[in-house]
């Protein structure tokens, strides 16, 4: 134990610490012991209240080791879908990443017509993207709010949830939940889209991209944000893929991986829009990539509104029995949800409730990232580290 | 160099807070005043009453009690056929999780939803609806402090 502490503290001391700095060719008094502080962050501390404590060990401000302890917000969610029929468990999805519930409704819906062979109607598909985008937008908004607020940048929080706000309303129009929407359904949505909901919407798209100037004025070029945000926490692509690190946050590490690009679901295949991958690796690099997916989900949402213009009117709902029973089997089924990969793995033993359901829950992943980002930083970057990967307690604990 | 001591970076984003300062103020001072829900809204679920006001709709076929997800609907009938009507209609609005599934699967559109939505209470037992709670006018329920 003794031996590794000490590698650290050489490990430590060549970065620069308050005690000092080697230099190539010092040579390092072996008498010399410096030992770990231990400390807690958490559960109460800025980036998430109350459900995530991290032990941190560290020389001096510096950070050696770290421990991230979750189950702050354990719901048990996988065991009741035991106990669930597969309608039943919709409502349940919604409580996973619950900044982003129509995402999580997708794959679960997905999952089930892929196990069982639905066929959905497109005007439904189309609805559904436009939704999954929507969240995706909402989600991205409320990270930037958030992660600004952490920094320290408190106006973009207000200015934020500004256009938050005009993305809840759009949900409470068409699916009468503002924050846990409940609107997909297996083989389908729940009800078509209302007349005025289109018009609001393409409104909302039009003042969109002009709102994220307002946030570029306040963070893009500002010197505090990038001095908080530039070369912190950096993670290269091969570590990031060997911790399967996945979504907006391996993105800006330079891996082209999109899900909706690269394994189409639903009709991603027939819109048009860019993945956004930036390789600085650090947590500027992961905001470039939101900021930039939020403005490809708004050219996605203008496009399927642009279809469901042209093509009023249709079912939205597939025929599904009442007494729903899949047929016997298993199925993984991943969607791009805003924080990453999201995918449903459930095994059907032909009754009306699942055998299995495991979540593969992106953002439970990215957490465990966590700990080699922040290797070598000051605590306070543990701040921006934590809101770069955009975690949701949610879905980490389930 | 220049721009740096000039602090563009900054007065940039200190010029969008500026604009905005003059603005009218976007947000709704509530309970003062209140927004009106959008017609799908999902509040609290009541007992619709029948076109010539003899009673309720339901037919206590028990679909609702069957399909809710947090099972905190308890329904009893009495009658047969199409003159059956609940005797027992209790919804625990502290277990619901306003999913919309008994209004869904409603064959006769017996249940609707309301736009009252400020179910905060002191007494738990004030959300044990049953079945005259559920027919009543949910306007009396609402808070409002006038100025």
């Amino acid at each position: 134990m003794a031996k590794k502490i000490e590698s650290k503290v050489i490990d430590v001391l060549k970065r620069g610490t308050p005690f000092g700095r080697l230099e190539e060719g010092d040579v390092f008094n072996e008498n010399l012991k410096i030992e770990d502080v231990w400390i807690n962050m958490g559960p109460q501390h800025p980036s998430t209240h109350g459900v995530l404590r991290l032990v941190l060990a560290l020389q001096g401000e510096r950070i050696v080791d770290m421990e991230v302890v979750i189950g702050y917000l354990h719901r048990g969610t996988e065991k009741l879908a035991e106990f669930r029929t597969y309608h039943q468990f919709i409502p349940l999805t919604d409580r996973l990443d619950y900044l982003a519930s129509p995402a999580m409704n997708f794959g679960y819906v997905l999952a089930v017509e892929k196990l069982a062979g639905i066929e959905v109607p497109i005007r439904a598909e189309y609805i559904r993207v436009l939704m999954a985008e929507l969240a995706r937008i909402s989600s991205h908004l409320l990270w930037l709010a958030t992660h600004a607020l952490d920094i320290g940048a408190m106006t973009v929080f207000l200015y934020c949830f500004r256009e938050r706000e005009m993305i809840l309303d759009l949900f409470e129009m068409a699916t009468g939940g503002r924050l846990i929407t409940t609107y997909y359904r297996i083989g389908g949505v729940a009800n078509d889209l209302p007349d005025y909901f289109l018009d609001r919407c393409e409104e909302f798209c039009e003042i969109f991209p002009k709102r994220v100037e307002d946030y570029d004025a306040l963070l893009y070029s500002n010197r505090i944000w990038l001095s908080r945000t530039v070369n912190i926490a950096k993670i290269s692509a091969e570590k990031g893929l060997a911790l399967g690190l996945s979504g907006p946050s391996i993105r800006g590490s330079g891996v082209n991986w999109d899900l909706r690009r690269s394994n189409p679901y639903s009709v991603y295949d027939k819109l048009d829009f860019e993945v956004a991958v930036f390789d600085g690796c650090d947590v500027y690099a992961r905001y470039l990539v939101r900021r930039k997916e939020m403005l490809e989900s708004c050219k996605i949402v203008k496009q399927c509104i642009e279809w469901l213009k042209k093509n009023p009117g249709g079912e939205v709902q597939a025929k599904v029995p009442k007494v729903f029973k899949p047929p016997v089997g298993e199925v993984y089924q991943a969607v791009e949800a805003p924080k990453g990969e999201l995918g449903f793995y459930i095994v059907s033993d032909g009754s009306q409730r699942p055998y299995r359901l495991k979540i593969r829950a992106p953002s439970f992943a990215n957490l465990m990232s966590l700990p080699e980002m922040c290797k070598g930083h000051l605590v306070a970057d543990v701040v921006a580290a934590i809101g770069s990967i955009d975690v949701v307690l949610g879905e980490v604990d389930r | 160099m220049v721009k740096k001591a000039l602090m563009v970076d900054l007065i940039t984003g200190l010029r969008r807070t500026f604009y905005y300062f003059f603005t009218k103020p976007i947000t709704v001072q509530y309970p003062k005043e209140k927004l009106q829900p959008f017609p799908r809204f999902r509040g609290f679920i009541r007992l619709t009453q029948k076109e010539d006001a003899s009673g309720v709709k339901c037919i206590a076929c028990g679909m609702c009690a069957r399909e809710c997800p947090s099972q905190c609907i308890e329904v009893k009938g009495e009658g047969k056929g199409k003159e059956r009507y609940p005797v027992v209609f209790n919804i625990d609005f502290s277990r619901c999780i306003y999913c919309g599934f008994c209004v869904e699967v409603c064959p006769v559109g017996g249940l609707e939803f309301t736009s009252f939505y400020e179910g905060a209470e002191y007494d738990l037992e004030w959300l044990h609806f049953d079945i005259a709670k559920l027919q009543e006018d949910y306007k009396k329920w609402e808070r409002t402090f006038k100025k």
